[in-house]
């Protein structure tokens, strides 16, 4: 069985405990204005043009039959919404990649098997993120299957988006959850991811009943999520799980997927966000602390 | 003060104010050129005329040692002084000299490397070009050099090494037997019945009347010191100057003065490089161990002269060529130190000492000592995890050898067990038998692995020089007929066959003018078995002759090959001619872009993709091949075993190399840099370290017995935190189970080695490592640093 893969990332060091394989599936359900794989957002192939590559060689003009492609120099304007998959084919220098391309289950599989004794010496494993991985149920199940046969640690990465049926379904190979919380306020959920999130929260609180694992990730945007009124909320109801985390990360909010929305002709919808502060996050951290969770920072910067 | 790596030492009990001044010092190395030892050589040599080289050599060494500035560093607990002042090179003209007198008003102006010369050194060396002209080792090594090596080397397939024109350096004396019983006894038993015995009187009688000197300059300063703590100093300086080598070393700090003063000395009796000190942690401890026991010395005395130690070894120098200095960029000493590994039981061998020298290094920060650290499955988590931090700092320090594998290759080339385990690097990744080996384990002629691919190509006419030594194929022409892939294979292994025969002449003239002019009566006698057999080590003196070529560039072949092979073979997708006519091009045009961006597509070595690996592989297993019918000079003449072994430590000379080869098969561009050792292709790996290291793990790597060089650069932000760092650690013991020879990390931002290269000014304390060594960037030549930068950074998370 094939799904779409973005990437497969090998040397994972921040998705888990370990040294990990993170395979990134295509498709996902929220649209969160920061997000830093936009090209994983939908389930099918998509076309991204890398512009900095171009040398002005002019060779994708000549099967440019419905202007697609403005050329003047170095500099390559492009047409998102036109066909560019046919110029992959033409152009010597790489400027138009195509990236989620299906593969075969059993292969995703064998690329992740490969680094077994990594897992083996640093306790890692394979985490499936995206994109949303339970939107790909089916497949991640055949891949999901393959490693746990090996004995390999399994995480999901996951936004919680979905019916709790995906999460039973992959269940029984699942060790650890990367549970990622973006608000818990409804109206603010909706208005940057663009769906609210009741199923979310519904979903996270069937997990922590059942006393799987998980890790809590909330990713910190300044004055976006990171606000009193927020966290307020996210305490209370952390408040009512006070045993339902392995451990919470915090992830500082970057901006390296920039680049990628230029790529696919997209606006980056985040311009000039800031990243939460350290003291900010110091703070909220020393909360949580005093709250008995085991806090960790992830700081890209 | 960098932050302290290890537990249970005080630093705040060490003075760590004049650590800092004298570090100041040594990171600011202004180098230069002193006289005085051509001055006192040119001198002694007149006087000498007739007699045989060695007493020649023996006697201006004595003269030398007796005559020579010395002086004591105003900080420092340990002294030694090779030249007149710091960073100063001693200038040996019995070695070459035409070099010298050609390149003098340029040593100030070079990219990388510079020298300043005052007038009066100036005035002094060139007043004694005339007296050494023709007489030297380089002018009796080019008298025995056959037209074909001479057009090789035009072509760029060879590249003479340092030893056509200099010492060979490369020695780990027998560090354990010298501290034990020093030089008096030495001279007490030996008779002198050969001129080697004759030589080595001459030489520890002037080694012991050196230290002598120091006893009474140390005297003399403390006389004059005010300072109460400084003049006590002075005086226990004093004293162990005298008591140097005329009986056993008595205390630590006496055993590692005697290291270091030998080192010096040896640096003033030969100008190889690679004079290296050995299992530091393992030749000290009984000291140390004896000295904590009585109370005499304590875990903070200890580190602080280990940290005076480590920040002197700074203090040497040494003047290359400029042809040369591309080839070794950064004033490398590669005075390797080394610390864990295995005992000879095979049981784990750290101890106190091995925390305290990752301490020194830590506060140290420096390219030299050449700082490197042996481990294996039982190596302890707390020595690993300390390492691992000190890796994080980006000192490119230490770099890891992996027990197994060093040993398993040296053992199958029949050094018994027990000795084996006692293996060292001497210089940057080349390994032997400390104080048994007597040349060095690699670096003899530089094979240009890159070079000879492109001579096949063309039937074996080089497309730059036009020269042509062999015919690939029958036809006259330069062309070259690609039918099947067994028929390619085998025309790479009679290029390589041909140039390693030639290469292989070439050592042995270099050798046979080595054992003259390299004669090293100072070194020889602290060698086993010089002092038994009454020979030189290059006479055969030494136990074990295993020596071995660098070759450059195996996976730049091995990728080629490959895109040969699928591409121009299977695929027909374009001819060879097509193909050398894109590369001849440059890869600049439209089509020969696009033939290029299919050679891209193919799958590199360094991904873990198992049919581009094999080939690499192969590749290796084609000089392997070639090693049983290699033989060195000295076989037969003492040593328990001559041979040939394999190495691809290659210091930076993988980019001189590059720059004489066109464009590749693989997609590489004419002119850019050959792959690093063992290493990827610059910038091929995309899959990661894990990857790059499964590829490694194919590699017939315990067979690459001098040494297997890799290479690898992450990105600071994933040595962060411990978390990381325990991945990181993860990473590396998975190395020793994957049976990789070796490790060495650059831990560096991009965005670091940009601005580094804008502005040097502020970037004089940045170590990186070069194959095998570290070295200040910003002393580096632009290429060479882009070439650095080149290397995939791994652990960049988007």
């Amino acid at each position: 069985m094939k799904g779409h893969v973005t990437n497969i990332q090998r040397y994972s060091l921040h998705d888990g405990p370990g040294i990990r394989t993170t395979v990134f599936l295509a498709g996902c359900g929220l649209r969160c204005l920061w997000c830093s794989n936009p090209e994983s957002l939908r389930n099918e192939e998509r076309i991204m043009v890398f512009t900095s590559r171009c040398t002005g060689c002019a060779a994708c003009l000549l099967i440019d039959t419905d202007q697609a492609l403005t050329l003047n120099g170095k500099s390559l304007i492009f047409d998102p919404q036109k066909e560019l998959a046919k110029f992959i084919a033409v152009c010597p220098y790489k400027v138009f990649v195509r990236v989620n391309e299906e593969i075969e289950a059993e292969d995703v599989a064998k690329t992740c098997l490969r680094d077994r004794l990594f897992y083996e010496e640093s306790r890692g494993g394979v985490t499936f993120s995206g994109g949303e991985p339970l939107l790909q149920p089916e497949f991640l199940k055949e891949v999901v299957k393959h490693l746990k046969k090996e004995g390999i640690h399994i995480a999901i990465e996951t936004a919680g988006n979905v019916g709790f049926e995906a999460f039973e379904a992959i269940d029984p190979y699942v060790d650890l959850y990367l549970y990622d919380l973006k608000f818990i306020d409804p109206i603010q959920h909706l208005r940057y991811t663009g769906q609210d999130n009741e199923n979310i929260l519904t979903n996270l609180e069937k997990l922590i009943r059942l006393k799987k694992n998980i890790v809590l990730r909330m990713v910190l945007l300044d004055w976006v999520n990171d606000t009193d009124q927020e966290w307020e909320k996210r305490f209370d109801w952390l408040k009512h799980h006070p045993s339902a985390f392995q451990r919470i990360e915090l992830l500082a909010y970057h901006n390296f997927g920039e680049g990628k929305y230029v790529a696919l002709g997209e606006e980056y919808p985040m311009k000039d966000q800031k990243k939460t502060d350290n003291v900010k996050i110091q703070e909220i951290k020393e909360k949580l602390e005093s709250m008995g969770f085991d806090v960790h920072v992830e700081n890209a910067l | 003060m960098r932050p302290q790596l290890t537990q249970n030492v005080d630093l705040t009990a060490i003075d760590l104010n004049r650590i800092d001044r004298l570090r100041r010092k040594m990171l600011r190395h202004d180098a230069s050129l002193c006289s005085e030892r051509a001055l006192f050589y040119t001198r002694s040599f007149q006087e000498t005329e007739g007699q045989a080289m060695i007493l020649r050599k023996a006697q201006a060494f004595s003269h030398t040692l007796r005559h020579m500035s010395i002086s004591i560093e105003e900080d420092s607990l340990i002294f030694g002084n090779q030249a007149s002042r710091n960073f100063a090179a001693p200038v040996f003209p019995e070695y070459s000299i035409d070099w010298i007198e050609k390149e003098i008003d340029t040593f100030a102006l070079r990219q990388g490397d510079a020298f300043a010369v005052d007038p009066k050194v100036r005035n002094d060396i060139l007043s004694i070009v005339g007296f050494w002209k023709g007489k030297t080792h380089q002018d009796e090594v080019n008298r025995n050099l056959t037209e074909e090596i001479k057009l090789a080397t035009r072509q760029g397939a060879l590249h003479l090494g340092g030893i056509s024109m200099s010492g060979d350096g490369h020695l780990v004396p027998d560090f354990p037997t010298v501290l034990a019983h020093g030089f008096r006894s030495v001279l007490d038993s030996i008779d002198e019945t050969n001129d080697f015995y004759r030589g080595v009187r001459i030489a520890l009688s002037a080694a012991l009347a050196f230290a002598k000197r120091y006893a009474g300059l140390c005297k003399e300063l403390s006389d004059h010191e005010n300072q109460a703590r400084r003049k006590q100093e002075l005086l226990e300086m004093s004293d162990r100057a005298n008591r140097l080598f005329e009986g056993p070393a008595s205390s630590f700090q006496d055993a590692v003065q005697a290291m270091y003063l030998i080192h010096v000395m040896q640096s003033i009796e030969s100008n190889g490089h690679s004079f290296c000190f050995g299992r530091f942690d393992q030749t000290l401890y009984p000291y140390y161990k004896k000295d904590m026991e009585s109370g005499t010395l304590s875990k903070e005395q200890a580190l602080e002269t280990l940290i005076h130690f480590f920040l002197m070894t700074n203090s040497l120098n040494k003047l290359r060529p400029n042809a040369h200095t591309v080839y070794s960029q950064g004033y490398p000493l590669y005075t390797n130190l080394m610390i864990g590994g295995i005992d000879e039981n095979g049981n784990d061998a750290t101890n106190d000492l091995s925390y305290l020298c990752l301490e020194a290094m830590n506060q140290t920060a420096l390219n030299e000592p050449n700082f490197s650290m042996r481990y294996h499955r039982d190596t302890p988590d707390e020595l690993l995890e300390t390492a691992v931090k000190l890796i994080a700092t980006g000192g490119g320090m230490p770099s890891m050898f992996n027990d197994e594998v060093a040993i398993k290759g040296l053992v199958d080339l029949g050094i018994p067990l027990p000795e084996a385990r006692d293996y060292v690097a001497i210089g940057c990744v080349e390994t032997g038998i400390p104080g048994k080996y007597g040349h060095r384990p690699t670096g003899m002629t530089y094979s240009n692995w890159g070079k000879m691919l492109e001579l096949m190509l063309y039937n074996g006419r080089d497309p730059q020089s036009g020269i042509r030594l062999l015919k690939v194929q029958e036809q006259d022409s330069d062309e070259f007929i690609i039918t099947n892939y067994d028929d390619l294979f085998k025309a790479w292994q009679n290029v390589l066959d041909f140039y390693t025969n030639l290469a292989v002449e070439a050592d042995q003239i270099c050798d046979a003018s080595l054992e003259i002019y390299d004669a090293d009566p100072f070194s020889s006698s602290m060698m086993l078995d010089c002092l038994a057999l009454g020979k030189t080590v290059k006479e055969g003196g030494c136990r074990y002759d295993i020596i071995s070529q660098s070759n450059i560039g195996p996976s730049v072949v091995g990728n080629s090959l490959m895109v040969l092979k699928k591409l121009v073979i299977e695929e027909k997708k374009f001819t060879l001619a097509q193909l050398k006519a894109a590369m001849e091009d440059n890869w600049t045009s439209r089509d020969s872009a696009m033939i290029r961006r299919q050679v891209l597509d193919v799958e590199k070595y360094g991904n873990d993709l198992d049919d581009v690996d094999q080939i690499v592989k192969d590749v290796f297993d084609s000089y392997l091949e070639l090693l049983p019918k290699l033989e060195t000079l000295r076989k037969g003449k003492g040593p328990r075993i001559s041979a040939y072994t394999m190495s691809t430590s290659n210091i930076t000379s993988y980019v001189p190399n590059g720059m004489e080869v066109g464009a590749t098969p693989d997609g590489r561009s004419a002119k850019s840099p050959l792959n690093e050792g063992c290493s990827p292709t610059q910038g091929s790996d995309t899959c990661g370290p894990t990857a790059v290291l499964l590829s490694v793990a194919k590699l017939p790597n315990e067979k690459v017995a001098a040494g297997q060089l890799l290479n690898m650069r992450f990105s600071p932000s994933s040595m962060k935190s411990p978390e990381s760092l325990a991945k990181f650690k993860a990473l590396l013991k998975t190395s020793v189970r994957l049976g990789i020879y070796h490790n060495q990390f650059n831990v560096l931002d991009s965005k670091v080695l940009r601005d580094a290269m804008a502005h040097p000014e502020n970037y004089g304390d940045l170590m990186v490592r070069v194959a095998g060594y570290c070295a200040q960037f910003v002393s580096l030549m632009p290429q060479a640093q882009e070439a650095i930068l080149a290397r995939s950074e791994n652990g960049v998370s988007v």
